[in-house]
Order: C-alpha cells, then structure tokens, then sequence
C-alpha cells in the first residue's frame, strides 16, 4: 500500500479567497458571514450567509473566453479557481498536448447551481429552451466541477464527482486517497464545491434549519457549541487538496504538507437514531473508531479534532460521540474547533474547506479560535473542559489532526492527518 | 462577399477562437474548424449571438449549412434578405 500525501492546497472560503487570505483570515478569527439582501427580498427568515468575496477576474488567468462566456455556476468557477490555484502550489505544470493517465480527480457538490438551473428554467417555461447555448449542460451536469478541472488540466485517471450532502468535501479526498494507495493513481485532485445559491438557502430555510435569529449582527450567527446556538449559517466556496503518491512527491522534491494516515466513511443507515436529517450516534461512533483502526494511531496522540459542529442541537452529541470513539474527557480531551464558526457551513462544500484549514493547522502551528461560544453549552461542558475550545488563536505544535463531517441521509466521514514523519 | 458582413463575423467570431491572429485574415473561404480551431460546440453559440445582432431565427436545416465563414454570412444574407 502507497503512502499518501497532501502537496497542493486551494480554497475559496467565504472568509478568504486564497490560501494566503484564508491562512490570515483563520489566524485572525475572521468571520466571513454577512447580511445578504437577496435572502431577505425573498422573504426569507435567515438573512446571512457566507459568500465568498470572489472576483471573477482570476477565473480570465485559466479559462478562455469561450468558456468565460457562458459559465454561471458559482461552484464551478470555486472549484475551477481552487483546484487550479492547489495545482500551481503543488509545483506542477499544464501540458496542453499530452494526457496524463495517473492522474485523476474527484471533485464533490451538493447540486449545479440552482440559480444557474433557474435561469435556464425560465428560459425553457418561456419555450426557449433553443437560447440555452452549449455551456448549459456541463454546467447542470453533477460532473460539471470534474468536468471542467479534468479537461483543464489534462487528466486522464478517473474524473468523476461524488455527492453525500455536507459530507461530500471529506469524503472526496478519502475517495481519492483510496485511489492513491492502493496504486490506481499516482496522483489526484481531490474536493468539494457547493455554489452561493440563495435557491438552496431558501430550502434549508424553510426546513428551519438555519438560523433566523441575527439578521442584524451576521458574525454572531454561528455558533457552534454555543447556549445559543439557533441553526447553521449556509454558504458557498471550494476546497480542493493534490494527493500524492508518497515517493512520487519525494522524488520530484514536493513541498509536503501532511500525510493521510487513513479515514472512514460509512452511513447510520437512517435506523437507531439517525434519520434523513439526524446522524445515527453509533453510525458516527462507528466512522470514527474505523478511521482509528485504519489510522492505526493511538487516541491519546490526537491534538486537535476539526470538528463538522454545526452551530445546532447536534454539536453537544457530536462532542459525546468524539468522547466515546477517543475516549477521552475532560481536561485530557484533545483541542476541538469549529470552522463553521468564521465560514458558516458551505454545504458540500465544507467538508474540503475544513480539511484545508485542518492542515494549515498543522502546517503552522497553531489552532484557530472557534469564535461565538463564548456561552459553552452546559451539556458540552458536562463531557469536556472549556479549555480545550480555543477562543482565541492557540500557538501550538500539532501533530496529529483529525476531522470529520456529517451530512443528510445519515452519511459520515472521518479522515486523520498527521504532520509528515 | 460583402466585406462589412465579414468584419462583424470577425466580432462574432472573436470570443470562440483562442488563437485571435488567425482572425486577421480570413475570408468567405475560412473554415471554422479546420483553419480556426473553434469547437463544434460553440457552433450554437455563434448562432445566438448572430441571431440577437440581427434580429433573425436559424432554422435546423441551416445549422447543416455552418462550415465556412463564407457560408454563414450566406444564411445571414438570405435571412436579412426575407425580412
């Protein structure tokens, strides 16, 4: 079995653009929520979110104008802007001729860009559905991230799109490290978008699973193991990582920035517990004592758990399902954070985006602060000390990282990184 | 062939042609695959876009027809011709 290791990062986050922007933004406890007028014109009961301050203009470096020209979809200029910006960071180039059969890529969103679908809808209702143009299709198609990046890039290993709801990212870059170890691929890009659609935001919104409750003060909306925490915040973005073949990376003098020890995905199967929208407690007990075992770490070596912590009733049995499969409590729990604090929860778009930010983590010592639990749930303090909740930015070496996500139908993934040996 | 219909074609054209300096001369014989590289897919494009500059509907029997630059203005003359 091959090592596998991470040599390329790229994201687009609503609370940075960039990997420099992002790196500054989870150092500082930047909040990229904000007021979004579009969700209150359509009468919505949540009014924030997290939209990425993306400038389409970077997309003009990597696409040509044929293409420029018709692209809509913002989960698909995300991933188009990450994927390429995480292959540039692994040092590789563009070869316009050639294919390149050991790489491959898996790329994850929710759904096409309901906002994109809804303009070609309309079109259809109107009997001009002949108006649609060629870009269209790729752009409703579930492959369409792939699809792009693929041809893009010149990949000729398997380019394909996996979708599991807001398990989507994690589970995308263990797809992909499967790939790799067991010697299918040399190398792929792997993650998750999921576009900046007030059409989505509008469903969650009427489920009333997103907050209502700070339309006027759009950082503190998510709250993640906060008293007070009423509903997720939704948004959008990309996180896209380049996996590497251990020796391949070495060989070629890769800059290295952490190793996939193992992971797990799995589902609850929507019985003891888990529904449509809840996690079954042993399915996720399960995913993370099998991504243990397939780590063949030691619990006690974990320093720091990037949780999937929502920001709703579920981040208490979150915390209780990390304490039972690490056994762990207390003081002697490890460090717990939540992303979803400064980015809200960009959907499938998460689970890579946190993934990103777990290895920057890593990558640089430190823990970002989990902003807005200032009010730590009593239930959550009951298992572990406030202590291990940094609310401020943490300087710390770390080692051992692992991260899990969540998402509707039961599904849940578990992937550990450990600072490459 | 009328020369101001080939300098909007050029404009027409422009956005679905990634080498532009093959546009600098071309002519009613310029074919838009083989002499500049425009993917058949963006055929539909370049439709719409003539059909919006000039008011007009292409019908499927002159999408078969969209070879040449040459024979493009054609059906855009025949069109303009009708109307």
């Amino acid at each position: 079995m091959n090592r596998v290791v991470i040599t390329g990062l790229g994201v687009v986050a609503p609370n940075g653009v960039g990997v420099t922007d992002f790196l500054a933004a989870l150092q500082k406890g930047k909040s990229g929520i904000s007021f979004v007028q579009e969700m209150k014109d359509l009468g919505l009961g949540c009014n924030v979110a997290g939209i990425p301050p993306f400038d389409d203009a970077i997309l003009t470096k990597y696409l040509p104008e044929s293409k420029l020209k018709g692209l809509q979809s913002s989960n698909i200029k995300y991933a188009v802007a990450a994927a390429m910006e995480a292959w540039f960071d692994a040092g590789l180039t563009i070869n316009e001729t050639t294919t390149d059969y050991d790489t491959g890529c898996i790329i994850g969103s929710g759904s096409p860009d309901i906002t994109t679908l809804r303009w070609g809808i309309k079109l259809a209702d109107k009997l001009e559905s002949r108006r649609l143009g060629s870009a269209f299709v790729e752009q409703i198609m579930a492959s369409g991230p792939s699809a792009y990046i693929g041809g893009m890039l010149g990949l000729g290993n398997v380019v394909t799109a996996n979708s599991s709801a807001c398990s989507t990212g994690t589970e995308s870059i263990l797809m992909a490290y499967n790939k790799i170890k067991t010697g299918d691929a040399v190398r792929m890009v792997a993650g998750s978008c999921d576009p900046s659609s007030v059409y989505t935001w509008g469903a969650f919104d009427a489920i009333r699973v997103i907050t209502r409750k700070h339309n006027d003060n759009p950082t503190a909306a998510s709250r993640p193991m906060s008293t007070t925490a009423s509903g997720f915040v939704p948004g959008g973005g990309a996180g896209i990582f380049i996996l590497e073949d251990y020796d391949t990376a070495v060989k070629r003098g890769a800059k290295i920035y952490a190793e996939i020890l193992g992971g797990a995905i799995n589902s609850g199967g929507q019985r003891e517990g888990g529904t449509m929208t809840a996690p079954s407690p042993k399915g996720v007990q399960y995913c993370f004592e099998k991504a243990i075992k397939s780590s063949g770490i030691s619990t006690k070596n974990v320093d720091l758990v990037c949780g999937h912590l929502t920001s709703t009733y579920a981040d208490k049995l979150e915390i209780q399902n990390w304490s039972i499969a690490l056994q762990r409590s207390g003081k002697d729990f490890p460090y717990v954070n939540s992303l979803k604090s400064l980015i809200g929860h960009c959907l499938a778009a998460v689970g890579s985006i946190e993934c990103v930010a777990a290895v920057l983590q890593m990558h640089h010592n430190f823990i970002h602060p989990s902003i807005n639990c200032e009010d730590l749930h009593p239930g959550i303090a009951e298992i572990i000390d406030p202590v291990c909740i940094p609310i401020k930015k943490i300087d710390q070496e770390l080692n051992l990282v692992m991260k899990a996500n969540f998402g509707f139908g039961d599904v849940n993934s578990c992937i550990v990184f450990q600072k490459i040996q | 062939m009328n020369e101001a219909l080939i300098n909007d074609f050029k404009q027409l054209l422009a956005p679905y042609v990634k080498e532009k300096e093959l546009l600098e001369n071309i002519t009613a014989e310029t074919n838009l695959g083989d002499d500049l590289h425009i993917n058949s897919s963006n055929v539909v494009d370049i439709v719409l876009d003539a059909e919006t500059k000039y008011d007009i509907i292409f019908e499927d029997e002159d999408f078969e027809k969209l070879h040449t630059v040459g024979s493009c203005i054609a059906v855009v003359e025949e069109k303009l011709a009708k109307k």
